[in-house]
């Protein structure tokens, strides 16, 4: 491709030779003219055809992203490193193309140089990511391979993917609540019975004020009689027929499985279809993440998550931890459910929790709650199915019918297959119904 | 050092042509101190900014005396010779540009302007000395009667200097912008001069038993034009980045 100087240079040469040979004529004007023009056309012709052939097989990016705050702002600093595996040196700019939801803040420094040779390129830009966006999902670099006097270039795609999920601070999921419009979080009125739906609110009695609870459903007149306290007092609403997901999540070691941690992607993408699905029902979503490495306040979300923004906070606390969960999380479960939760159970036997999801199994049978167990088929994760690879998959698969075969409730157990995480919500949320009416 | 020293000699050839013809048609003319006053006055834009207080009397000093004289004492060539000094500055201002640029493009297209612009004020000169007039009344004349172009022709020696300026201009831009790959690509420069200069040659020669040597020209570096921009390409929407 010829870059803008180049274009620039040979539109004025044609005219300044066009005008010096037929309105000022002199050999000596139109001959300098003319070698100019002839030099500049034909170094464009060489050079373009020299960076076609060339070889640039040991290009290699390599992208990192830091998340920052500053103020209400979340803003990723990325650095792209350039190098060339080669003794040969190139001239490159790196182009990188910011990712949905994103604008450039702070342009590219350094954004272009030599590289190969023992030489590289470091360049880093920040962008800026809007509020309604959790996931930046970064893609293709494209390197601008000049010619030394950069008349022209190739441009040469390399794929270079990264998704980052972007942390969520108290103070935009603060802001997030408080500018969500009230019909939002309410279900659905008057459209009849529908399996996941209730038909009205009930005042159920009060409760401490909670970040996320709506100003309008402050009780001010309790809260008048109580000010020395000093706390908030909010009404408590309960919904007919509500149903309350609850989403339990085992993050034992084991769903780190497959390549580029597909089954965690898998997981993430399930987990956040459960939550549109649940939201465009207008019921509550509760998270149970069996994780040792969170505290209790980490791993068990308020009753209500409907926030796409605290969705994402809790999606990313979802990460492969060693250690067992503790016994408490079963009691508070235990205590939480009502014969009208669903439970969706996200779990890859065998792992060091296995017991612990067999207790809160065992609680949604105790209090006859609805549950779904979404086991991954490993098979599909992996992708070479030979030798010892082959028998342990065996082993696993015998491991997990014994396990599911405790659990005999028709349509409690479905599997996730790689990359078909959204079909499997859709799934678990008919058999949810279909068990509901039964 | 050494290739800072090559640098400045190859810029000093490229500035031969203009600044020898420019001192060519400064032998020429008469230097009045208004003439002289007018190629200060925009010659002095190009100083540096803690001048800048010097800078404003400088162009608006002599311009508004000889307004005044031509208002108060209907004498006009005062303004007529800073108009003239006005004229001879431009291929100055060229040089300068030559100097100063940053890219290629700024490099060769103020190389072409010093070039052109010191011809023509030197076609200028040349008539003005011929009729004893002032520079810009000769201007003024050979646009009304346009056969007087053909009256002035510059000194052959001129040709070989424009080609000396020119080579030296493509070397010095090579070297100058051309990032430190100068060495390890050079083989496409070398290519290329070599076939602008045979191109150059070729078209000399032509003219010596024909006459379209100029459509002959016209026509090779069109072509060359056209296919280094088909064979490159042109992103679409660079016009607008």
């Amino acid at each position: 491709m010829l870059t803008r100087e180049a274009a620039l240079l040979l539109i004025s040469l044609s005219g300044w030779t066009l005008f010096v040979s037929i309105l000022l004529y002199q050999p000596f004007l139109f001959l300098a003219s003319f070698f100019l023009q002839t030099f500049f056309a034909t170094y464009i012709l060489l050079a373009s055809r020299r960076l076609r052939s060339l070889d640039v097989e040991g290009l290699k990016v390599e992208r990192t992203v830091e998340p920052q705050r500053v103020g209400d702002k979340t803003l990723l600093k990325v650095r792209l490193h350039v190098w060339f595996d080669s003794e040969q040196r190139l001239f490159v700019r790196v182009v990188d193309k910011p990712p949905f939801g994103t604008r450039i803040v702070e342009r590219p420094s350094n954004p272009e140089g030599i590289i190969g040779a023992g030489e590289s390129l470091e360049s880093s830009y920040t962008l800026e990511v809007d509020p309604s966006i959790s996931l930046a999902r970064f893609r293709k670099v494209i390197l601008l391979i000049h010619d030394p006097l950069k008349l022209c270039y190739d441009a040469r795609e390399l794929e270079v993917a990264s998704d980052i999920i972007v942390p969520v601070g108290e103070q935009l999921v603060g802001a997030a609540y408080t500018k969500l419009p009230a019909p939002w979080i309410r279900p659905p009125m008057g459209l009849g019975y529908r399996g996941l739906v209730g038909y009205d609110d009930e005042f159920s009695g009060i409760k401490p004020y909670e970040l996320g609870d709506r100003v309008r459903d402050i009780h001010w007149i309790r809260y008048a009689q109580q000010v020395d306290e000093e706390e908030l007092v909010a009404k408590k609403y309960v919904k007919k027929g509500e149903v309350t997901l609850h989403i339990v999540v085992d993050c034992s070691s084991s769903i780190n499985t497959g390549e580029n941690a597909a089954l965690l992607t898998d997981i993430s993408i399930l987990i956040r279809r459960l939550c549109q699905t649940a939201e465009e029902e207008g019921n509550p979503v509760q998270f149970w993440l069996l994780n040792p490495s969170l505290s209790l306040d980490e791993k068990i979300s308020p009753r209500r998550v409907f926030s796409r923004i605290a969705i994402e906070q809790y999606i990313a606390r979802v990460f492969p931890s060693q250690g067992r969960e503790e016994e408490q999380v079963v009691e508070e479960f235990s205590r939480t459910l009502t014969g009208s939760s669903m439970v969706v159970f996200v779990v890859n036997p065998p792992s060091q929790n296995t017991g612990i999801v067999e207790a809160m199994i065992n609680a949604c049978r105790m209090v006859g709650a609805r549950y779904i167990i979404c086991v991954p088929d490993v098979a599909s994760y992996v992708s070479r199915l030979e030798g010892e690879v082959s028998r342990l998959l065996q082993l696993d698969r015998q491991f997990k019918d014994d396990w599911l075969s405790r659990f005999s409730e028709p349509g409690s157990v479905i599997e996730i297959g790689k990359g078909y995480a959204i079909d499997v919500v859709k799934e678990a949320m008919r058999r949810g119904v279909e068990w509901g009416l039964g | 050092m050494g290739s800072r020293l090559v640098d400045r000699v190859l810029l000093a050839a490229v500035l031969l042509t203009p600044l020898l013809m420019s001192i060519d048609y400064l032998a020429k003319i008469m230097l009045t101190p208004f003439v002289i006053l007018g190629c200060i006055s925009l010659l002095s834009t190009y100083l540096p900014a803690r001048y800048q207080n010097i800078v404003i009397p400088l162009i608006y000093l002599p311009a508004i005396t000889s307004l005044v004289i031509l208002v108060l004492e209907r004498r006009p060539y005062f303004l007529i010779d800073l108009a003239g000094g006005y004229l001879i500055s431009i291929p100055f201002i060229a040089m300068i540009g030559i100097v100063k640029s940053t890219s290629p493009r700024a490099s060769v297209l103020s190389y072409v302007t010093s070039l052109t612009s010191t011809y023509f004020i030197w076609a200028v000169a040349a008539q003005a000395r011929g009729e004893g007039s002032h520079l810009f009344l000769a201007l003024v004349n050979m646009f009304v009667d346009r056969q007087a172009w053909e009256r002035v022709q510059p000194p052959q020696y001129f040709a070989a200097l424009a080609a000396l300026s020119s080579i030296a201009l493509v070397i010095y831009s090579w070297r100058v912008y051309g990032s430190t790959l100068v060495r390890e690509q050079g083989e496409v420069f070398i290519y290329s001069a070599t076939a602008a200069s045979l191109a150059v040659a070729l078209t000399v020669l032509y003219s010596l038993v024909f006459t379209d040597s100029v459509a002959l020209g016209l026509i090779v570096a069109a072509t060359l034009t056209i296919a280094a921009t088909l064979r490159a390409g042109v992103k679409r929407g660079w016009g607008r980045a």
